[in-house]
């Protein structure tokens, strides 16, 4: 699809579909940032990538709060990628909503514009019948004007008229309207009330080029119908109105050379035509030129000019003919493409690919062709897009190893966290404290149960005396003694009785605090147990899905390659048939080039003759 | 003569449908052939990079780290972006330069993902500075500042260029999406 096209999509198909299916976005509003980084894209005209960001958002579950704009949207960015069969597609599941007549009417819209564009024009009519009324303004105008295309293509004039005649918008859409009505009413045979449209058009004030273009058009072929006619005067004054620079001027030149012509002025065809000779010989209005103004300079009877002329248009129609036939050797040899896109040879610079640039324009002229080398050059960019992947994923492999490795290293660890051995003597410590804590907690609790260290050690050296005083130094002896050691012991056990209350809280809480941190410990074992699954399920995924994508890298490679051969086959198709019909075109004005010579020489011999 | 005058009506009385007048969109079988070819090659290619671009996405950044900064405009007619320096905890983590054709878009209403990283659970900071052609054409530099805090989940931000109609001035905000 050629860019011109695209940005035609752009304005005239795709924009309205977001604007008016979608009124209530407007900048600042915006509802989800993965639809607005989409948009982005497309305002950029970066079809590819915007297509990719919109389907990965909707793949992740994006973009839920624009219900089917992104659907919209996806159906407009593909017509604008060259991709009416993936557009179709998904208008019509957009149809299976009757609810929502917006979406509906807008869907079958763009289905409607999509088949008029692919020439289906009986498909377009069904599709168009569908729409009812909860288009906007601009898309009810859309419509209508779209309705007259598709008439007019299927020739059935008056419906055209009909679908056309509402449109009275004085701007860009009603000017559109008013041109097609003007040859909906030439080619049913109503020529006055055509030509009428188009005097107005002709007349009518542009502001930008666009419209300049349309009125300069629109003057052009009220010209020529004029001068067709017998009109000649009104013709001229019809193409004297048409710019000096543009698209249409040198049509309007040679035209208004013809009208002075008609007009009994062989003179004033001249300067019109004078000036058309001096510009680029591959527009065919200035290959006709070249033998017009002989013509006229023998009407005037200057033949030895007439003939110096037909000699200069001989000269230019050969050397035509001669760049020609060096462009079609070019082709054959296979520069085409090189001279097409000069950066697709790697920087290598064809020998004489000049011969070709010169004549692109010629090419490109062509809608066709264009679309064709725009599809050329989108899979230049899909062939550099999977190349760029196959550089990317061999790193992401790379990294995957890489984490890998470092998660083997870290395995050890890991593992011998996960055997649960420590947590379970930890456990085990934790039951013997509970079931020393219930004896403590019970009526006949065993003494000192809850006595800490020193009161331990001082209850052995206790002991230890007792046992002293037993083997060395009964009571009677050392009464003093005894009675000394009895007090201490009883102390302790006074101590060890009256604390043993808050002892007994301190202790469950303690037991408390470590079923807490029993019961942390493992939540964490279970964590760390998941992201160990997990880690390895997550390797082996991320492993898997680089395998399987990687692996459909090589063939789509070579599916973009065949292709390409194939596209740039069908362009040099293209431009040698293009080529070779300029050249026949050339050959016939040679002929006459030559023929308007021997005129003049016979004539000249017979002035001759006769002055004799 | 004539004969060129009836050519060139043939071809000028088509219709017009915009920019130029149409040409017969009628094509021949191995064009459309080759059409279909093309096109089936573009929606494979178009899947595959959706993939890709979701494997990249989650491999290198992660939904419990991913950090996400975007940036949007409202109007606009206040200000003339020419660049965004975008900082996280002191550190610069891109200064983009516009082109006029990205501004448009921005002004569009396309957002930009400035920034796609990764970052720690926690507390931090987010500095922008916008720089650009302010009111009346004269120079123009701000500042916004937010403090966030991320999650286990990714975190999105978005940075706003606004029009303060009642100050005639641009106003810059951030705002944090769920």
């Amino acid at each position: 699809m050629p860019l011109s096209s695209r940005l035609y999509l752009l304005l005239m198909i795709w924009f309205p579909a977001v604007v008016a299916a979608a009124p209530q976005t407007q900048p600042g509003e915006l509802k989800d940032l993965y639809y607005g980084e989409a948009l982005y894209q497309l305002y950029q005209q970066h079809y590819f990538q915007a297509i990719v960001h919109l389907l990965s958002a909707q793949r992740q579950g994006h973009m839920q709060a624009y219900g089917d704009e992104p659907q919209l949207l996806l159906g407009g960015l593909y017509l604008a990628y060259g991709m009416p069969d993936a557009a179709e597609g998904l208008f019509q599941r957009l149809l299976n909503d009757p609810n929502r007549p917006a979406i509906h009417d807008q869907a079958w819209l763009q289905m409607a514009k999509s088949r008029h564009r692919r020439g289906q024009e009986a498909r377009a009519a069904e599709a168009l019948a569908q729409i009812g009324t909860a288009l906007t303004e601009s898309g009810q105008l859309e419509r209508l004007s779209l309705e007259g295309l598709v008439d007019l293509e299927r020739g059935d004039n008056q419906q055209a008229l009909a679908a056309l005649e509402p449109i009275t918008d004085q701007e860009r859409w009603g000017a559109y309207a008013s041109y097609n009505r003007a040859i909906a009413l030439l080619r049913s045979g109503q020529t006055k009330a055509g030509l009428e449209i188009l005097e107005r058009l002709g007349r009518q004030r542009a502001e930008d080029e666009e419209m300049k273009a349309l009125r300069d058009r629109a003057n052009l072929v009220r010209g020529y119908l004029l001068l067709e006619s017998g009109q000649a005067a009104q013709g001229k004054t019809a193409l004297e109105r048409v710019r000096l620079s543009g698209l249409a001027t040198n049509q309007a030149l040679l035209g208004v050379g013809w009208a002075s012509l008609r007009l009994h002025d062989p003179q004033g065809a001249l300067a019109p035509w004078q000036e058309l000779a001096k510009r680029d010989a591959r527009d065919p209005a200035v290959l006709e030129v070249l033998l017009a103004i002989p013509y006229a300079l023998s009407q005037l009877q200057a033949d030895s000019q007439a003939l110096d002329y037909y000699q200069q248009a001989i000269d230019r129609y050969n050397q035509e003919i001669g760049r020609l036939d060096q462009a079609l050797r070019g082709i054959r040899q296979g520069r085409l493409m090189a001279a097409l896109i000069p950066d697709s040879g790697k920087g290598r610079q064809a020998p004489a690919e000049n011969d070709i640039t010169g004549l692109l324009p010629l090419l490109l002229s062509k809608n066709r062709f264009q679309e064709h080398l725009q599809d050329y050059r989108d899979l230049v960019a899909l062939q550099a897009n999977l190349r760029e992947w196959v550089d990317k994923i061999g790193s992401y492999r790379a990294m995957l190893q890489v984490r890998q490795a470092a998660y083997q290293a870290k395995l050890p660890r890991v593992e011998a966290s996960l055997s649960g051995q420590t947590l379970a003597s930890l456990e085990d410590a934790q039951a013997k404290l509970q079931q020393r804590f219930d004896q403590a907690k019970s009526p006949e609790e065993p003494p000192f149960i809850l006595a800490n260290d020193k009161e331990l050690r001082l209850l052995a050296r206790f002991d230890k005396i007792d046992r002293l005083f037993a083997r060395i130094a009964p009571y009677q002896e050392l009464p003093e003694q005894h009675e000394h050691a009895r007090f201490l012991r009883g102390l302790l056990v006074w101590r060890t009785v009256t604390e043993h209350p808050a002892r007994l809280w301190e202790a469950e809480k303690q037991l408390r605090e470590l079923a807490r941190a029993l019961q942390q410990a493992h939540q964490q074992q279970a964590a760390l147990q998941r992201a160990e699954h997990d880690s390895k399920g997550r390797v082996q995924g991320f492993a898997d899905r680089i395998e399987r994508l990687e692996r459909q890298i090589p063939d789509l490679l070579n599916r973009v390659q065949r292709t390409q051969a194939d596209q740039a086959r069908l362009l040099r198709q293209m431009a040698e048939q293009a080529l070779q019909g300029r050249k026949s075109l050339l050959h016939d004005y040679l002929i006459q080039a030559r023929f308007g010579v021997a005129s003049l020489l016979d004539r000249s011999s017979k002035t001759e003759a006769g002055g004799q | 003569m004539n004969r060129f005058i009836a050519l060139f009506l043939l071809l000028a009385t088509s219709v017009w449908i915009g920019a130029q007048a149409a040409e017969s969109p009628h094509k021949p079988p191995q064009e459309q052939a080759l059409d279909t070819q093309v096109e089936s090659l573009k929606k494979s290619v178009l899947e595959l990079n959706r993939e890709l671009f979701i494997l990249e996405e989650e491999l290198l950044f992660p939904g419990n780290t991913q950090v996400s900064v975007f940036l949007s405009m409202d109007v606009g007619a206040y200000f003339k972006l020419d660049s965004v320096q975008l900082l996280i905890d002191d550190k610069e983590l891109t200064n983009y330069l516009y082109t006029e054709r990205e501004v448009k878009a921005l002004q569009r209403g396309g957002t930009q993902r400035l920034y796609l990283g990764n970052l720690k659970s926690g507390s931090h900071e987010l500095v922008a500075f916008f720089v650009g052609k302010g009111p009346h054409q004269r120079d123009y530099k701000r500042g916004a500042t937010v403090e966030f805090t991320k999650g286990v989940g990714p975190k999105f931000i978005e940075l706003k260029i606004v029009d303060s109609e009642s100050a005639q001035q641009p106003d810059f905000t951030v705002r944090e999406w769920e």
